[in-house]
């Protein structure tokens, strides 16, 4: 499953209330049927701690390590990189 | 009947001068407003601030009046700036009305989510900012507002406003509510009783107003203020929170550049006074220069991994298993 992250955030993704439709709509389901998920972030020129916090924190809290596997992380700029990087640094043990 | 007198100058850098002949007591619902007679100088915090006191006006009804100098100088850029409308006063004189393009964002109400996304959206237009050297800038809105919409719970929402100093390329920005206030949110779940520890508590990375686990929850990470205090402090600039009878402010050292983040925020370069005026919201200014898209890349990276140690206490490092394509 892709999810293009532009399409519900424009281009600075800030906004943690679709970061958590996202989550349980989309992403909790998707893992939870096993699919690989494809984070799309074209056309994304910033985002927050928080956003990607709501998106994926609490996936990597409960599934670990093994959600490395699951995730694809695409067209990432530099800043999104470093956002993601650190979220996921934070949320697994 | 309570007396505010507004000063002279108030910044960052000089914020005691608001405390000035005020005790903040409006409780027999009548205030007397004064000006400084000659001059106002009012930087963002100090305009969010009065912003504030216009909420307080108007939630509990207080009549008010106030003393003007007409001949005041900074009249115009006062009223430019949403001071006199704030506070439930007509604007004094008669002005051609500037476009905000470059130099400024008036004081602005933002009450919900999608009216926050709106204003993120105007910001490089009006201040003038790139893509690129506006990452920090709207981290910060973003992180303070939202703060505000979800956790405050203030029946007139935020008050924002930001200037910007081309010379010194440095961009001031204001926040203000009149909710409840950092310790009777924190004490939702913390054991806090003083404005001074839930000013700690809420600059103490990992620690959320929402649920006493470090670390947050699904949508907390309790890093926000965390992250734009390192921001100030990265690019040696200030910082400060007023919420209750405290103040919090961060300083900085032109000889000492910052090389590290402090979980305890009281270890920082700081000045903290207790026993101050009793203001029942939150009031959060910052200054903010970054003007290069590797410093912000780098910024969030040194933040983060002063979250990560503070928090999780690990070493571990993930980036290089993470699937970027």
């Amino acid at each position: 499953m892709e999810i293009i992250i532009r399409d519900y955030t424009g281009s600075f993704a800030e906004n943690k209330d679709v970061a958590k439709e996202l989550r349980e709509g989309k992403i909790i389901p998707a893992n939870d049927s096993g699919e690989i998920i494809t984070l799309n972030f074209t056309g994304i020129d910033s985002s927050t701690q928080s956003f990607i916090h709501a998106l994926i924190s609490e996936i990597f809290q409960i599934n670990g390590e093994k959600c490395l596997d699951m995730f694809i992380f695409k067209n990432c700029n530099k800043a999104v990189k470093s956002l993601i990087g650190t979220v996921i640094n934070y949320s697994l043990e | 009947m309570g007396h505010l007198y507004i000063p002279n100058s108030i910044s960052l850098r000089n914020f005691d001068n608001l405390f000035q002949n005020n005790d903040f007591d409006f409780s027999d619902k009548k205030i007397d407003i004064s000006f400084h007679d000659s001059y106002v100088a009012m930087a963002p915090i100090g305009l969010a601030f009065y912003a504030a006191i216009g909420d307080l006006i108007r939630i509990n009804k207080i009549e008010n009046k106030a003393t003007l100098n007409f001949n005041i100088r900074s009249i115009p850029y006062l009223q430019r700036m949403g001071l006199f409308s704030s506070m439930g006063f007509t604007n004094p004189v008669k002005t051609s009305e500037h476009e905000a393009t470059g130099r400024f964002i008036p004081l602005t109400k933002i009450r919900s989510s999608n009216e926050l996304t709106q204003f993120i959206k105007e910001i490089d237009p009006i201040l003038h900012t790139t893509i690129n050297n506006s990452r920090a800038i709207k981290h910060v809105f973003s992180e303070i507002l939202r703060n505000v919409i979800e956790h405050a719970d203030s029946s007139r929402g935020a008050n924002v406003c930001a200037t910007y100093n081309k010379k010194r390329k440095k961009i001031s920005i204001g926040i203000s509510d009149v909710g409840r206030g950092l310790m009777n949110h924190l004490q939702m779940n913390h054991d806090v009783n003083s404005d001074k520890e839930a000013i700690k508590l809420a600059l103490t990375p990992g620690i959320s107003g929402v649920t006493n686990r470090i670390g947050g929850d699904s949508e907390n990470a309790g890093a926000g203020l965390f992250f734009t205090k390192c921001i100030a402090q990265s690019t040696n600039n200030h910082f400060l929170i007023y919420s209750g009878n405290t103040y919090f402010k961060l300083r900085y050292s032109k000889k000492k550049p910052i090389v590290q983040f402090n979980p305890n925020p009281f270890d920082d370069f700081c000045t903290i006074k207790e026993n101050l005026p009793y203001f029942p919201g939150t009031l959060v200014g910052i200054d903010i220069n970054i003007s290069d898209d590797q410093a912000f890349n780098n910024l969030i990276e040194n933040i983060g991994n002063a979250y990560r140690l503070s928090v999780k206490k690990s070493q571990k490092d993930f980036y290089k298993r993470i699937k970027f394509s």
